[in-house]
């Protein structure tokens, strides 16, 4: 094979059918030379014919969702009071779903004294309906109190582990959230607060714009809007952070996406949704790719999807520990 | 009357229509022309999005021109200029790991829609320039006078990143080629 780069050029020419027809002629005298010229001229002809296909798969985009965004970010703009969205699938309930779910918060009501209400979610999670109509989804082990004056002079909460708020718009009586050292003041519409006990608050806004503010109140507060989040660490100031959990929400939706994550990160937010501990016995299985959305999954459902994608085998070894090995 | 002619129609008539018309036609189009080169489906979103942002701030500025190609070529662009940030902010490298490699080479195969998969593991695996010439010019289309005009870049360096993507596709994806 002599010549070797011009050859080559030749082909990339002929790959893209810009090819002359001089420069034609000479490239089939180079196929005419020797049958290893043609091998290796087919190879690179398979190897773009082969290649065709390659994005067949892309996953569809969902054009509605998308168009709702765009409608809400750029046709709207950005509207701090605007009452929450009914795009959230979970309240997408019949009216008959939602007399239910209020039924069952005040099932589990209790009537603390002094005229306390709280609302407690133990091993499972909860959806309440507070009396000023905002909605709250209450996550395992967390509970929610507020007084008698509720709706009639504030409208403020306690939350103590983690909920989604889906707040109704009410610009007379900001609807005020105290978790841990924080205050989260709604100006308007959905968040997600996480504030289990000695850990660090942190806060997702869904939609909507809220303050989030620590022990020294209004100073230092932080102005969130849609999108954003912030933690809270004791005594310090609220301070706004990157949201590198994709499935802050899972534990609402019922839904677990991972896109392209590597393993380690999948069995995180594993071990979050199905409160199990996974261990991995070996590091190198830690930074495969993991890909897949879960609609209401099953951990031993996704289980078994990682032992046949990676190969693996999974034991359980009781107490809600499982481990992963090759 | 055809889609063009309807959306111009659109435009001059009512905006919000058109816009809705302009993205339910063709947000897919855009969304995948700009995951085949930032292999993300969620940033491959936001990108998408951001061109239909622009598009609307323009509204009054889109005069004649056709949508389809006009949507395709901003969304190439835009991917571009995605990479380019990245690149200089230090993102993550979009390079090939050797682990990422030799998964393509080692996995056995199942069926028809894994090897898709598998063929656009080894195209994403390409270096990353190498890979976005590729890209442009098997998927998107492209000459390689309008790729090294968009890359600033000369033809000779498309030609020649042609082939090498070539020759590490025909290795990655040899047991495909027997």
């Amino acid at each position: 094979m002599l010549n070797n780069d011009h050859i080559e050029t030749l082909i990339a020419r002929e790959i893209e059918g810009e090819i002359t027809t001089a420069e034609r002629a000479q490239l089939e005298d180079w196929l005419q030379q020797d049958v290893a010229n043609r091998q290796y001229y087919e190879a690179l002809k398979d190897t773009w014919g082969l290649t065709a296909d390659a994005y067949k798969n892309v996953p569809e985009p969902d054009v509605e969702a998308n168009w709702q965004r765009f409608t809400r970010t750029t046709l709207e703009g950005p509207s701090p009071l605007r009452v929450a969205a009914k795009r959230n699938t979970w309240w997408r309930l019949s009216a008959a779903a939602v007399v239910m779910v209020a039924a069952a918060g005040l099932a589990f009501a209790l009537l603390k004294g002094s005229g306390t209400t709280t609302l407690v979610a133990g091993a499972d999670k909860k959806e309440v309906i507070l009396p000023d109509g905002s909605k709250v989804f209450l996550n395992r082990n967390s509970q929610l109190s507020y007084n008698k004056n509720f709706a009639k002079t504030n409208r403020s909460v306690t939350l103590e582990g983690e909920a989604f708020f889906e707040v109704t718009a009410d610009a007379g009586r900001p609807f005020t959230v105290k978790a841990g050292a924080s205050q989260t003041r709604v100006l308007g519409t959905s968040f997600v607060i996480k504030a289990y006990e000695h850990k660090t608050v942190q806060l997702n806004v869904v939609t909507g714009k809220v303050a989030f503010s620590g022990k020294s109140g209004d100073a230092g507060a932080l102005v969130l809007t849609a999108g954003h989040t912030a933690i809270l660490q004791s005594d310090k100031a609220p301070q706004q952070v990157q949201n590198t959990d994709p499935n802050f929400m899972a534990w609402k939706e019922n839904r677990l996406a991972f896109r392209k994550v590597p393993l380690y990160k999948a069995l995180t937010a594993m071990e979050d949704y199905f409160n199990v501990r996974i261990v991995v016995t070996d590091s190198s299985l830690l930074n495969l790719d993991f890909n897949g959305t879960f609609e209401n999954p099953g951990l031993q459902e996704l289980l078994e999807v990682i032992s046949k994608a990676a190969d693996v085998k999974v034991t359980e070894d009781g107490q809600g520990v499982y481990r992963i090995s090759r | 009357m055809p889609e063009n002619a309807r959306l111009q129609k659109l435009l001059q008539e009512d905006e919000r229509q058109f816009m809705e018309a302009l993205f339910k036609t063709f947000f897919p189009l855009v969304c995948k022309a700009i995951y085949r080169l930032v292999p993300d489906m969620a940033t491959a979103e936001d990108l998408a999005q951001e061109v239909f942002i622009k598009i609307w701030n323009r509204r009054d500025q889109l005069g004649d021109i056709y949508f389809k190609a006009y949507l395709h070529r901003a969304a190439v662009n835009m991917a571009l200029d995605h990479i380019d940030k990245n690149k200089r902010r230090g993102g993550a490298p979009q390079e090939i790991s050797p682990a990422q490699e030799e998964l393509v080479a080692t996995a056995p195969m199942v069926h028809v829609k894994e090897t898709r998969a598998r063929i656009q593991q080894a195209v994403d695996a390409l270096p990353e320039k190498c890979r976005e010439i590729f890209v442009l010019s098997r998927y998107e289309e492209m000459s390689y006078k309008e790729i090294a005009q968009t890359l600033q870049i000369s033809v000779k360096t498309v030609e020649n990143q042609m082939i090498t993507a070539l020759k590490k596709l025909r290795v990655s994806l040899r047991e495909f080629l027997e």
